[in-house]
């Protein structure tokens, strides 16, 4: 089912409205992603494919289960034909829609949000970080800062401390520590295979 | 007072509570060292001889959210330097430096810091 911008079909998805409450159990949802919003899609939507066409970019929503789910967009893919090929599979589970909605509660912060003239977080570090939780293998604690940039942040009973600090332009900076206090700092880029690297290495 | 720090002088921070999206409390309940990175310099609110309770009650006019402590003596520890900074808004005023040049904590002190806040006030 194709649904256009003029069709009345649009109205599901404009009506829809974020949820107050995490579908708890895990759901396999393959998707077509853009833009940064969470909706929940009806029963009688979710089944069958939908394609979503605003702006010059597609969204395509499809779920493998009968019931209300959360859809997550992300960013990225654009409205072409290549762009059906690029369909994900996403593993959505709550600690992953906890951080999303949590970078959602990030990204609504103004100018001076800390009373000493902190930026509110731009669109592109937001969708960045938004990008990378979607598919970080491991769940991290995410924090901002007054830096201009958020904290991913990871921690093992045994002491050890992992930090993943991502801003808007720069590669990712990371500060570790060992369960024996010894500490490490070093920069990385920031794109997930290389993060998802570092965060397997120590969990070991 | 003057640019003078006693090593068991508190110095305050407000933080936001753990009601507002867990913004700097991890699951566990301790502090993400988040709290204490900023680039225009950590403000805090020196004790000054005053008791907790009177520091408390004296933020609350002005901040919300819940307020940490850590002492002049852990800024010591990790080489991290206090600066006196009266301001409009409060004769207490100061700031906690990386170094007397680099205003930034580096990430070392800002996890030393976090690990030995007190939490002073927790809002409800």
């Amino acid at each position: 089912m194709i649904i256009s911008k003029t069709s009345s079909n649009i109205n599901i998805i404009e009506n829809i409205k974020k949820p107050s409450t995490v579908v708890g159990t895990m759901i396999m949802v393959s998707i077509l992603i853009t833009g940064n919003q969470t909706v929940t899609l009806k029963n009688d939507v979710v089944i069958e494919e939908n394609i979503i066409k605003e702006n010059g970019q597609a969204d395509i929503y499809k779920s493998n289960t009968n019931n209300n789910c959360i859809f997550y967009n992300l960013p990225s893919y654009t409205n072409s034909n290549d762009s059906v090929e690029k369909v994900d599979n996403i593993v959505i589970n709550e600690e992953k829609v906890y951080n999303l909605n949590k970078l959602d509660k990030i990204a609504e912060l103004q100018d001076n949000w800390n009373n000493n003239d902190a930026a509110a977080f731009s669109e592109n570090l937001i969708r960045k970080v938004k990008y990378l939780v979607s598919y970080l293998d491991i769940q991290p604690e995410i924090f901002p800062t007054a830096c201009d940039t958020l904290q991913l942040e990871y921690d093992k009973i045994d002491g050890s401390h992992l930090e993943i600090e991502i801003g808007e332009y720069i590669d990712a900076e990371i500060f570790l520590v060992k369960s024996n206090g010894d500490e490490k700092f070093y920069t990385i880029k920031s794109d997930l295979e290389t993060i998802n690297k570092v965060v397997k290495e120590f969990y070991g | 007072m003057d640019n003078t720090f006693n090593e068991d002088e508190k110095l305050y921070r407000a933080v936001y509570p753990p009601s507002k999206s867990n913004m700097y409390w991890k699951t566990d309940g301790s502090l993400s060292s988040a709290a204490f990175a900023d680039k225009k310099g950590l403000s805090v609110e020196r004790g000054n001889n005053r008791q907790s309770s009177e520091v408390v009650e004296a933020m609350k006019e002005t901040f919300t959210g819940c307020i940490v402590s850590v002492k002049v003596k852990d800024c010591n520890e990790t080489n991290a330097v206090v600066k006196y900074c009266p301001s409009k808004r409060s004769k207490y005023h100061s700031e906690i430096h990386s170094s007397s040049d680099v205003i930034l904590l580096n990430k070392s002190q800002r996890l030393y810091l976090a690990r030995k806040a007190v939490k002073e006030y927790m809002e409800p």
